[in-house]
């Protein structure tokens, strides 16, 4: 891209006059890109789209407001624009329909495209005796996209190449074992693995409309800034950097899911006090903002605001070939650590200030929210003085002092460096209290933090910190953690600094269990599987849990009603805005 | 004059290459393309090695340096890498479209209430004008932008609203159109436009209000103001023919440079207020680690300051031609 450099010296002068009266609508790269995108709305069968399943009449209709906390960058579906959460949330789970999908409590099974989930009791699910995997999708004769043409096996084989064939392609996990998609029978999708691949559930959740490209596989050049052609409950009617205007898909095939309202404006407020000042003054009548302390103030009525279990869990990550560390990171001493934690004063501490009764998190990679993979791996860690004295003195530590830090043979202290992100209260709040909390057991802290950047970009990926550092990390409702647990993903020079094992944890029992997870279609043996992983990593102490960050949702119910009920869903606490109304 | 002028540029060039080679260092350091790549185990080796090879990552530092230099003074900025690969500069080109109308806004509003407060702050020495300008001047000098946008915020947005029982707030508080808004009006705008506007012009308001005082005094109390109203010309003609006019000067040049004062307070006004325009472009490229936005919106904003300076150092010269031999 080249600027004409006479162009860019007027600018100073002509572009004051040029953007104070520009048109957003001008800006609207939905009609801009019109010309460019291969949107093939223009040879939908104009008959083959049902009767709207509500007409726009029936409609109690309005105009809904939503803050949305982090506005995406681009819309392209499969690159590096769905890296974020909001891009889900805010754009794809209300535009594009996937194969399976999240119920309220994130249980997985057949979305209306779907006649019925494939399983191995209805033939769906077949595990060959070559090793190999097929998946037979049935197809909703119903199901079509916003210009009426059918959803088809063609389009889960085109979102099948897509995924392999787009440059920059986000998440290729799964879709490498794909062998072939059949799609000779347009209403059944056959989908071939080349071996066992337990997440397959979770594949196909963004289906594309083969139709409404050029033919090529790669659609990396595609859908930046508009998503033209729907199979949700909405359609685009436009989308820009400064807001994003939703309204009813009129061919959408659900009757329960047609939305209530004639518009959905979402505006980015990407700063927590903004986004709850706009609730306050009634700009925006709904947020879905990140977990704040005095959350339970300012979103005091008139205002409403429900809190649920979130997709986030945090804890402290311990690096066991932290640079800085000044004696080996043993599990004897990783333990002792866990027994010199009051983990639901921690709790209590971080998250009390937003909602009523945390809840401690008790296994190590998996979240209480999604179905029934964490168990109490870590519930019988408590602070106890007689077991880190005993696990201590066990590796040569004394405590000269009694009321002083541990010692090893060569005279260090027990002091582990500890960082986390720079001015974020809660966890500057949780440093400040286990500095506290574990000084009474001999254990102290030299307490470094970073801004994020450093932290996350630089330091995470070099195995650069701690060797305990204090984050989030996110979770999903299928039980694989085979990334943080992988013997060969640990971050190094050999593979490039490549992989998330973040705690360095080498036990290749453990990567073996993950690896097996992810190959067991079997969910009673899997659940089995995880549970011995869990048993492990309880004993092993890689990390040491400490709670589930929770989903905030609130709103103005004196102008809408409806919201809440998704406040935990991985699809975010916007997704059932179909069933919103506007009260007044 | 000329020669003045093209002795400043000679200085400037060296200093801006400068600058770029600075930019260009702390950019990698702090959202290192490289490191982002680590991030995201998904990428393939061949992706990841296609990207590396995009961006030379693996030459040397200077061969990098020379070679986005080279790119950038021809106007390529690149690609970004968040945004699935859309070129940069229609980003930077709405984003700056943006930024300077708030600018303009802001230094209109500032240079005429400071001027004018400084003046009668000046004519009115000693007076509870004189002394009520003093301590509000110190006051806005000292209240931090982040804190005064979010005060706007709730007053106009909120306590306002509620006192007087209307619904709607008076001011919008964040965005640059209502929600919904799909037709350019110029109401609309210019509410959205009043309150990043006032958070980012109170400190320049207070800046310039002293500055026009203490100029305004050196001026009135010249032999050429008494030699003015010697002649019989009445006081309001002596204070804004002579006194005003030799006054604002100084102040004028110190407008100019000032204007570099406010890219600290735009970061945080408009993300405050959602103000889509370079310091939100900035922040969000931080945030992402999209290095080559980061690099253009650091390195236009750097050279426009400067460049304001240089325009300030101009300025001054023609204002008084004795600078010129210097």
């Amino acid at each position: 891209m080249r600027v004409n450099l006479a162009r860019l010296s007027l600018l100073v002068v002509a572009l004051v006059a040029a953007a104070a009266c520009s048109d957003p609508a001008d800006r609207d790269p939905v009609a801009g890109d019109a010309a460019t995108e291969p949107a093939d709305t223009a040879t939908a069968p104009a008959d083959a789209a049902p009767d709207p399943a509500q007409p726009a009449a029936e409609r109690p209709g309005g105009e809904i407001v939503l803050a949305v906390e982090q506005w995406p960058e681009c819309l392209n579906p499969f690159t590096s624009c769905a890296n974020a959460t909001w891009m889900i949330w805010s754009v794809l789970v209300h535009v594009l329909p996937g194969l399976m999908e999240y119920d309220i409590n994130n249980n997985i099974g057949a979305s209306p495209v779907l006649v019925e989930a494939p399983t191995v009791e209805n033939g769906g699910a077949v595990l060959n005796d070559d090793g190999t995997l097929t998946i037979t999708y049935r197809l909703n004769d119903e199901a079509r996209w916003s210009d009426g043409t059918p959803i088809t096996s063609t389009d889960v084989w085109f979102t099948w190449r897509a995924k392999l064939d787009t440059e920059g392609s986000l998440n290729t996990i799964g879709y490498e074992l794909i062998t072939d998609v059949d799609h000779d029978d347009p209403h059944t999708a056959v989908v071939t693995f080349s071996e066992p691949y337990a997440p397959w559930r979770y594949l196909f959740g963004t289906i594309l409309p083969a139709h409404a490209f050029d033919g090529s596989t790669d659609i990396s050049g595609h859908w930046n800034d508009s998503i033209p052609v729907s199979g949700g409950p909405w359609r685009q009617e436009s989308w820009s950097q400064e807001q994003h205007i939703l309204v009813p898909n009129e061919n959408y095939w659900v009757p329960e899911r047609m939305p209530q309202v004639d518009r959905v404006v979402m505006v980015p407020r990407e700063d927590t006090d903004t986004e709850i000042v706009a609730l306050q003054t009634g700009e925006v009548m709904a947020a879905f903002p990140q977990p704040f302390p005095g959350a339970k103030e300012r979103l005091a009525p008139p205002l409403a605001f429900v809190a649920g279990a979130g997709t986030y869990i945090e804890g402290l990550w311990i690096n066991q070939i932290a640079p800085d560390r000044q004696f080996e990171i043993t599990k004897n001493l990783r333990q002792a650590l866990a027994y010199s934690l009051d983990r639901e004063r921690i709790a209590d501490v971080a998250l009390g200030p937003i909602i009523d009764d945390p809840v401690v998190l008790q296994c190590a990679g998996w979240n209480p929210a999604f179905g029934d993979w964490c168990a109490d791996d870590f519930a019988h860690y408590g602070q106890d003085m007689a077991k880190v004295t005993e696990l201590l003195t066990a590796e040569g530590w004394t405590r000269p002092d009694p009321d002083g830090l541990w010692v090893n043979a060569d005279g260090v202290e027990l002091v582990l460096q500890w960082n986390t992100v720079a001015g974020n209260k809660r966890r500057e709040d949780v440093q400040a209290l286990v500095a506290e909390m574990t000084r009474p057991f001999g254990i102290g802290w030299e307490i470094i933090n970073y801004d994020p950047g450093e932290l996350f970009q630089n330091r995470l990926p070099a195995m650069n910190f701690g060797p305990v550092a204090l984050f989030a990390n996110s979770t999903s409702p299928d039980p694989t953690v085979t990334a943080h647990y992988d013997i060969n993903g640990i971050p190094s020079e050999d593979n490039g600094f490549s992989g998330q094992n973040f705690t360095a944890y080498a036990n290749q029992q453990a990567s073996d269990l993950a690896f097996a997870i992810d190959a067991e279609i079997d969910e009673a043996a899997r659940l089995e599987l995880v549970r011995e992983l869990g048993t492990l990593l309880g004993s092993d102490v890689p990390w040491i849990p400490l709670y589930v960050l929770p989903n905030l949702l609130a709103w103005n119910p004196e102008v809408l009603d409806g919201p809440g009920g998704w406040v935990s869903s991985v699809y975010g606490g916007f997704y059932d805005m179909y069933d919103w109304t506007v009260v007044g | 004059m000329i020669r003045y002028a093209a002795r400043r540029l000679a200085v400037t060039a060296p200093i801006l290459l400068l600058i770029s080679l600075a930019t260009f260092w702390a950019a990698g350091e702090i959202a290192s393309p490289a490191a982002q790549l680590t991030v995201n185990p998904r990428i393939s080796a061949d992706a990841r090695q296609a990207y590396i090879d995009s961006l030379g990552l693996e030459d040397p530092f200077g061969t990098r340096y020379l070679t986005w230099l080279g790119n950038f003074v021809t106007g390529d900025l690149g690609t970004s890498l968040v945004r699935n690969g859309q070129d940069v500069w229609p980003f930077v080109e709405s984003a700056m479209a943006n930024t300077l109308v708030l600018v303009a806004v802001a230094v209109a509003f500032s240079v005429a209430a400071g001027l004018t407060i400084g003046t009668l702050s000046a004519i009115r020495r000693g007076t509870l004008i004189d002394h009520g300008a003093t301590a509000v001047s110190f006051l806005g000098i000292s209240i931090p932008p982040f804190w005064l946008g979010l005060m706007l915020q709730l007053f106009f947005g909120l306590y306002l609203a509620n006192l007087l029982g209307v619904g709607p707030p008076l001011l919008p508080t964040a965005g640059l159109y209502s929600p919904g808004q799909q037709g350019f009006d110029l109401i609309d705008r210019a509410r959205h436009l009043a309150l990043p506007a006032m958070t980012l012009s109170l400190q320049l308001v207070a800046v310039y209000s002293r500055y026009m005082r203490a100029s305004m005094l050196d001026v009135m109390g010249s032999d050429f103001i008494r030699t003015a109203r010697a002649k019989g010309l009445r006081e309001p003609a002596v204070v804004v023919r002579h006194g005003v006019r030799n006054a604002l000067i100084p102040v004028t040049t110190q407008a100019a440079v000032d204007v570099g004062l406010l890219v600290g307070g735009l970061i945080v006004t408009e993300r405050v207020f959602q103000y889509p325009g370079m310091g939100l472009l900035f922040l969000d490229a931080l945030n992402a680690g999209d290095y080559p936005v980061l690099l253009a919106t650091v390195m236009i904003v750097s050279a426009a300051v400067f460049l304001m300076n240089l325009a300030a150092d101009l300025l001054y010269a023609v204002l008084d031609p004795r600078i010129r031999r210097v």
